[in-house]
């Protein structure tokens, strides 16, 4: 295999998996689905290895002709950035995949090939070095969720299904705008190109805006979170681990190779409104996770907050701030990712994830209880979990130029033990109630699941190393050109 | 003039007329085969001389597109060389063969929907096949014609054949209401159009006296004209602000608008497309809309090439393709009836259009004029295709047609609503689908030509598309089926119809095509945002 191209296979797997699930039996939809997505899992490995030809910080890159008439071509390449969040996004796909979730038979083949198609297409996103492929994957990774949510929600789909899509195509196509802008402007879509240029001025200002708004949404970033909880209470547990795990992290991502990329006057300039829209974020959004009745959505409004981190610390000005949103990127995409898995073993055997009625767990389901406990603490930022790294350096990054922001938001990290830790009292300890004693414990399969995610956890905790240093030079050159 | 001579003439003029004449010659034979004895393989003939009629006319055209290809120009653009031949009056150029191409696809897909449909509601096959022919012949006419006269002349033959299709269930009391609502406004545009095609042949010809020239073509004639509006731009009196073309142009306006169902004319669309049989609703929403396009843009591009004397028809035009956008797009939202929503989605598709076709106009937009054919072949793809569902899930004569109707056909037939999906989506401009990459080239085109805030105003009128469509969507797959409706469709060939445009419109969506799509520009200079409505900027030259 030519090394070069195995990079548009994380996209073309999964796609021609859901291709193949289409056209094949339901009994076979999960099979087909788990195969793709291992082959994906395999081949995303090679995304962090430098093996292709590279430029600047991006490598691996590949490049074809795809509409000549504009330009478009089929380029790809990943910096360690976008290598990382590749590796995120296959892992948390296989293990939605894996998740044990009660689907209506003759809805299989929708589920996992929704599931495949998602994981293709974020690939695809977070690979693309072209500004209309990557587009074209962004608005095409909503079609899938909004098939899982419109299919497989409870009462609420349909209303919610069309929330999220509204929300997120008004968004996209202000995107769209700023990219034919972008075209108007520099005459290309290249963005390895785009960011060698930049785009300074009043055009660049506004072209700024489309972007940012787009990402804002998709993050999402107070205060156009709203579409957020209801989505993900309306979605299949097991997949809110890929969407929120991973396609949130397409908002942030965004931000950093597009609007800091390509905009560095304007980042600077109107990086103090987006910091201060965080910040509002991780305070509003705290305090709201605290008095949620559903686990589901407690978790929604948690990753709210947290995403604000990541925001904050990429308009922050500095390396430590971007170098830390860009590591929790990643961290948080472990932690929530496991979370939601964790909330899907729950709910299968419950059935709802309301809190009221729920108490005791830690008797009852001990090694559930532990783990639980694990991604809580590394949610709350404990020092040692890999979500201490990431947020310590984003707040030590906005602290050097808005130090305000950084005082209200350090509240945050309080806010967030008050409704985790909250949470996870009113949840697990007490006495067992009456429901919660026909409840089983994880079975092997179950946690074994987890296991990979909780050893990252405490692994990119104690010795962050690994991300810091291969993410390094691709934050340098971001963060080089804002200067 | 000797033999030899008049035959070379005769040959060229049937080469440049080679499409059209074909389906003309086509539809004869149908209509021959079609009076013969029932039991006699003539009869069983109507179909396939038709079929053979319309594949022959896309094979023509794809010739000339590919011999003007050999000549080094784009094929299908209308920068590429062009030949005029009937005294002027008709041209062989690539737009106008792309336009034919389409058109040919467009009567295809639309002699393949009506098969079964036609048996079933008891209607004559063969007058109905032959009419589909001529009208076709007759936009292709106006695809190619150079001269104002050679346009109104290929406009009636379109328009009478669609004034008869238009009542063709004569039974169906909805159908005749279609066919006198759109016979008496269609005269009426007609009408219009030829009384401004009057005011221009006199002002061309007042302009031509003042300066003395001797006049080579007729007083009609776009090239002619286009020198006129050229000559007298510095004098005392330019043509393009005398009075009487104005309003001879503003007339035109009103009457291609009609056709094309433009904002403020469109408002017969609606209930035309409501009660014609769907075939022809979704016939006319392509081929109409494809040959009074087409008539614009001939029209226009010498109009808007006099820079800044212009500007009445530039505001005038960008007004159009805004309300036009705006009104299609808000009235689609409230309709339960299918055709009536498709009817207002293609007045807001004439409005993207319409956008292209400013644009290309415009002194600089090429690139905008080279995504006008690729644009109107996807949504004749997408549009042609949504009609065709309505046709395959109708039963007992009647068309499904109510958008409650559609309610969980997610699961009573997964392929039509997901083939049905795929148009939706494609109609919205959301990709994978051919319907986004018109939409991307048509507004880049615009961008380029200098139409920055129209092309973003598109855009963002654009995303109320999503309301009606995925509206939909949801009701497909979202809801769950009204009882009692689980009878297996049975139109094949309007299946098929809808397949092969549901493949196509992927495809094309993915597959750059070479033949329709714009040219690449080998360099791309930064574009001044210009001011709007108007002032075209100053934009590079093209490149071919």
């Amino acid at each position: 295999m030519d090394s070069k191209s195995f990079l548009l296979l994380l996209v073309l797997i999964p796609l021609l998996g859901t291709l193949l699930i289409s056209l094949s039996e339901r009994g076979h939809a999960k099979a087909i689905a788990l195969v793709g997505s291992v082959v994906t899992l395999l081949f995303s490995l090679f995304s962090l290895l430098p093996s292709g030809s590279g430029n600047g910080p991006f490598y691996n890159l590949s490049d074809a002709s795809w509409f000549p008439a504009l330009g478009i071509h089929l380029r790809l390449g990943v910096d360690g950035v976008s290598a990382w969040l590749i590796l995120l996004t296959s892992l948390l796909g296989l293990g939605a995949l894996l998740c044990p979730y009660q689907i209506p038979e003759e809805k299989r083949k929708v589920y996992y090939g929704a599931v495949l198609a998602l994981i293709g297409l974020l690939n695809g996103a977070f690979a693309a070095l072209d500004l209309v492929l990557f587009y074209l994957c962004f608005e095409a990774c909503l079609l899938p969720v909004y098939f899982l949510i419109g299919i497989f929600g409870g009462t609420r789909r349909r209303a919610t299904a069309q929330k999220f899509l509204i929300f997120s195509v008004i968004g996209a196509l202000g995107m769209l705008a700023s990219i034919l802008g972008v075209y108007a402007v520099a005459g290309t879509f290249d963005v390895i190109a785009l960011r060698q240029r930049g785009i300074a001025g009043e055009a660049g200002a506004l072209l700024f805006l489309g972007f940012a708004v787009a990402f804002a949404i998709k993050t999402p970033l107070f205060p156009l979170h709203t579409w957020q909880a209801d989505a993900y209470a309306e979605t299949p547990t097991p997949v809110v681990a890929l969407v929120g795990g991973a396609m949130a992290k397409l908002g942030t991502y965004g931000f950093y190779r597009f609007c800091l990329g390509v905009f560095p006057e304007a980042s600077a300039q109107y990086g103090s409104v987006l910091v201060w829209l965080a910040v509002a974020g991780i305070v509003y959004a705290g305090l709201i996770a605290a008095v949620q009745k559903d686990l589901k959505r407690l978790m929604a409004f948690s990753s709210v907050s947290h995403l604000g981190f990541i925001v904050m610390g990429l308009f922050s000005g500095n390396i430590q701030g971007v170098s830390g949103a860009c590591v929790q990127m990643v961290n948080h995409g472990i932690i929530a990712g496991g979370l939601f898995l964790l909330l899907a073993y729950l709910e299968n055997r419950r059935g709802t994830l309301k809190i009221y009625g729920l108490g005791g767990l830690w008797d009852q389901m001990p090694i559930f209880s532990r783990i639980f406990l694990l991604f809580t603490l590394a949610s709350v930022a404990l020092p040692l979990t890999n979500g201490f790294v990431g947020e310590f350096l984003t707040l030590l990054g906005t602290f050097k130029l808005y130090p305000a922001a950084a005082a209200v938001a350090v509240t945050g990290v309080i806010w967030s033990a008050v409704y985790m830790l909250g949470m996870y009292q009113r949840v697990f300890y007490g006495a067992p109630s009456r429901q919660v004693s026909s409840f089983s414990d994880l079975s092997d399969g179950e946690s074994g699941l987890l296991a990979p995610l909780a050893v990252l956890i405490f692994l990119l905790g104690i010795y962050p190393a690994p991300l810091l240093v291969t993410m390094n030079g691709a934050v340098e050159a971001t963060v080089g050109s804002t200067k | 003039m000797n033999d030899i001579a008049l035959w070379d003439s005769l040959r060229s003029g049937a080469f440049a007329l080679g499409a059209p004449l074909f389906l003309v010659v086509a539809a004869i034979v149908t209509l021959l085969c079609d009076i013969s004895s029932p039991t006699s393989v003539l009869k069983r003939g109507t179909g396939l001389a038709a079929f053979f009629g319309v594949l022959g006319g896309a094979a023509i055209s794809m010739q000339q597109g590919s011999e003007l290809a050999a000549t080094g120009a784009a094929q299908f653009s209308p920068s590429s060389t062009s030949t005029s031949l009937w005294g002027g009056g008709i041209l062989i150029d690539g737009f106008g063969t792309g336009i034919n191409f389409i058109l040919c696809l467009a009567a295809f897909l639309t002699l393949l929907m009506s098969g079964k449909y036609l048996t079933e509601r008891k209607l004559p096959r063969g007058e109905f096949y032959a009419l589909i022919l001529f009208a076709t012949a007759g936009a292709m006419i106006m695809a190619q014609s150079a001269d104002l006269v050679n346009l109104f002349v290929g406009l009636e033959v379109l328009s009478v054949a669609l004034y008869i299709l238009a009542g063709f269930a004569r039974r169906d009391w909805r159908s005749e209401e279609s066919a006198v609502k759109y016979f008496l406004l269609g005269a009426f545009a007609s009408g219009f159009l030829l009384y401004g095609i009057a005011l221009i042949y006199g002002a061309a010809g007042i302009t031509a006296s003042h300066l003395k020239l001797t006049v080579g073509h007729s007083l009609t004639n776009l090239g002619m004209i286009s020198e006129l509006l050229t000559k007298s731009a510095s004098t005392a009196q330019p043509l393009v602000t005398m009075p009487l073309f104005v309003v001879g142009v503003a007339f035109m306006l009103v009457g291609l608008g009609f056709k094309a169902a433009l904002a403020p004319f469109h408002s017969y669309a609606p209930d035309v497309y409501e009660g014609a049989p769907a075939p022809v609703s979704a016939y006319m929403s392509a081929a109409a809309k494809l040959g009074a396009f087409a008539g614009l843009i001939r029209l226009l591009q010498p109009i808007l090439a006099q820079g800044d004397q212009a500007a009445l028809f530039r505001a005038a035009v960008w007004t159009l393709a805004l309300l036009t956008m705006l009104i299609g797009n808000i009235m689609a939202i409230r309709q339960t009836n299918l055709k009536r929503m498709l009817a207002f989605s293609s007045i807001a598709h004439a409005g993207y259009v319409l956008v292209g076709v400013l644009a290309g106009s415009t002194p600089g937009g090429g690139f905008a004029a080279d995504a006008i054919p690729f644009y109107l072949f996807a949504y004749t793809l997408m549009n042609l295709g949504a009609f065709a569902i309505t046709v395959w899930l109708g039963k007992n004569g009647e068309e499904q047609v109510l958008i409650s109707s559609f309610s969980g056909l997610g699961k009573r037939h997964p392929l039509a609503a997901g083939v049905l999906t795929v148009f939706l989506l494609s109609l919205a401009g959301i990709p994978p689908t051919a319907g986004f990459l018109g939409k991307l080239y048509l507004f880049v085109g615009a961008m380029k030509a200098g139409f920055v805030g129209l092309a973003i105003a598109g855009l963002l009128i654009s995303a109320i598309g999503l309301f009606y469509y995925l509206n939909l969507v949801v009701k497909m797959y979202f809801e769950d089926a009204p009882d009692g409706q689980a009878s297996e469709p049975v139109r094949g060939d309007a299946k098929l119809a809808a397949l092969i445009a549901a493949i196509a419109t992927i495809v094309f969506g993915i597959l750059p095509l070479s033949m329709l799509s714009p040219k690449a520009e080998v360099a791309t200079k930064p574009t001044p945002v210009a001011a709007e409505p108007g002032a075209a900027a100053p934009v590079e030259p093209r490149s071919h």
